[in-house]
């Protein structure tokens, strides 16, 4: 009897969530964006290069405001959500189920790459680098490895590749080079930006600003954060090139800008 | 009679035995990139305004770098004016790398250079943005950089070249991967201690750079054109 009660919710559920279709193949093909060899490599432990990097960090974590802290604490969310700041209360999971739809297969479809470059450098955070950097809040706990969590390392390490060997399989924190949630801010910036373009310059101000609040969190090195930014980029950049992407992004740009009120 | 004869087949020969002698390679007349191929405009974010938190941080970082600047500064700053494979690579790969002994080089990087061009050009003329010595009494510009610096300085086409020989050239010689990319991207750092570019323009640059590269690898003549400068360089530098 309860069963049959679920059904037409279900129908109704299925009926006012006209649900994107989304390609069920990747917008990314392995291997389309070699992050290993496309960006630099981060500055080794030892050079002048870690020192500045470290001084940017410390520089962005003592100038920063009591406000801009918290919301670099926030901004450890990867969630969309984050630009609801910019496109309004409208902007949300339940509004706009196919654009949450759309921006998680976007992740999914780029972890690969962003994995591997992490992988190959194993990078420490600056904050285990470095003991005068202290994350506020729970931002160091954030960047935990969760026991089991983290696969092999995905990076080649053979004597052709640039990679580092492998000295800590298992670090207690995850890798700092390249910040995949620059990557995140950066993608969902320019992604929205292509969506409403009315709100084109706050909505890049936010993406890149959340590259920022990693540094100031003092969980990234200002190099991390613009490999992260050049990745994104490269990224969209082929992913705009696939025909499926193309076909999906214009479906979710429908919803979002139906959902916001504004013209097709 | 003899001499008239002679004239045509000995020009002929002669011409014949250079282009033996010297296998000119011509790089590819094509561009390596279409201006429909990556969106730049679309891509690339809108430089913050002077007086936003990132605008001010971009003009803070100018003023650090010009605090105690040294004539070695300097000299390198001059030195990192010109805009070519040779000024970038030069301190990597030594001394002997220079137009006389390596010009496929030149050419090829000053093609990528000038096919980048499609991405930079229309994002330049679309913000107008002022240089930091044009906005800014307190940025410090030699005279004779500021009076050759007069465009828009959002992009950085020097940042744009340091990437594109960062990239490109680690990949013809992986042996001076990591050197070739300090220098650069630090090729860009000097432009900006000229006061010529913020750190958003470097920043622009090398995701401009990155996008312009990732795009020409796949164009086939460009892997051909790719090839024979890594040759030459691999040759010239007694690679193997």
């Amino acid at each position: 009897m309860r069963k049959c009660f679920f059904v037409p919710a279900l129908l109704l559920l299925l009926g006012a969530t006209p649900a994107l279709s989304l390609s069920d193949t990747s917008y990314l093909a392995p291997g389309a964006f070699d992050s290993v060899h496309l960006l630099p490599p981060p500055p080794r432990a030892t050079s002048p290069q870690q020192g500045q990097d470290i001084d940017g960090v410390l520089r962005a974590q003592q100038t920063a405001s009591p406000e801009r802290i918290k919301r670099a604490e926030e901004d450890a969310k990867v969630d969309i959500a984050q630009f609801a700041a910019v496109l309004g209360t409208k902007f949300s999971f339940t509004a706009v189920p196919g654009v949450a739809a759309f921006f998680r297969k976007v992740a999914r479809d780029t972890r690969e790459p962003v994995n591997m470059a992490k992988d190959c450098w194993e990078r420490p955070r600056p904050f285990v680098a470095d003991d005068r950097v202290h994350p506020p809040g729970a931002m160091r706990e954030e960047t935990a490895n969760r026991p089991g969590a983290t696969p092999a390392n995905s990076a080649p390490h053979d004597r052709a590749s640039p990679c580092l060997p492998v000295e800590s399989p298992s670090p207690e924190f995850s890798y700092s080079y390249p910040s995949g949630h620059s990557t995140f801010g950066a993608m969902t910036a320019i992604l929205l930006a292509n969506m409403v373009p009315e709100k084109r310059n706050e909505l890049f101000v936010r993406g890149w600003d959340y590259g920022q609040s990693r540094i100031i969190g003092g969980v990234h090195f200002p190099t991390d954060v613009e490999s992260g930014r050049i990745e994104a980029t490269a990224m969209v950049a082929l992913m705009m090139q696939n025909t499926d992407f193309r076909t999906d992004f214009a479906a979710a740009k429908a919803e979002l800008r139906k959902a916001l009120g504004l013209s097709e | 009679m003899r001499k008239l004869a002679l004239a045509p087949i000995l020009f002929l020969s002669l011409l014949f035995l250079s282009l033996a002698a010297s296998p000119v390679l011509a790089l590819s007349d094509k561009p390596y990139i279409a201006a429909t191929d990556v969106d730049f405009p679309a891509l690339l974010p809108p430089p913050p305004k002077e007086d936003s938190g990132a605008g001010k941080r971009d003009l803070q970082a100018i003023l650090d770098l010009q605090k105690n600047m040294t004539p070695e500064r300097m000299a390198n700053i001059q030195r990192d004016l010109e805009q070519n494979v040779y000024v970038v690579a030069a301190p990597v790969l030594g001394p002997k790398f220079t137009k006389e002994n390596f010009p496929l080089a030149g050419e090829f990087f000053a093609k990528v250079t000038k096919d980048a061009g499609i991405g930079i050009g229309p994002i330049k003329q679309k913000y107008k943005k002022l240089r930091p010595f044009q906005y800014s009494k307190d940025v410090k510009t030699p005279e004779n950089i500021a009076k050759v610096s007069g465009g828009p300085t959002y992009p950085s086409g020097h940042s744009t070249t340091g990437a594109e020989v960062a990239i490109l050239m680690s990949m013809m010689v992986p042996e001076k991967r990591e050197a070739l990319y300090a220098r650069g991207w630090g090729y860009g750092v000097n432009r900006m201690a000229s006061g010529a570019a913020y750190p958003s323009d470097w920043e622009s640059g090398h995701i401009t750079a990155s996008l312009a590269v990732n795009q020409m690898l796949k164009n086939p003549e460009f892997r051909t054109d790719f090839e024979a400068v890594k040759a030459e360089i691999r040759k010239g530098l007694s690679l193997n």
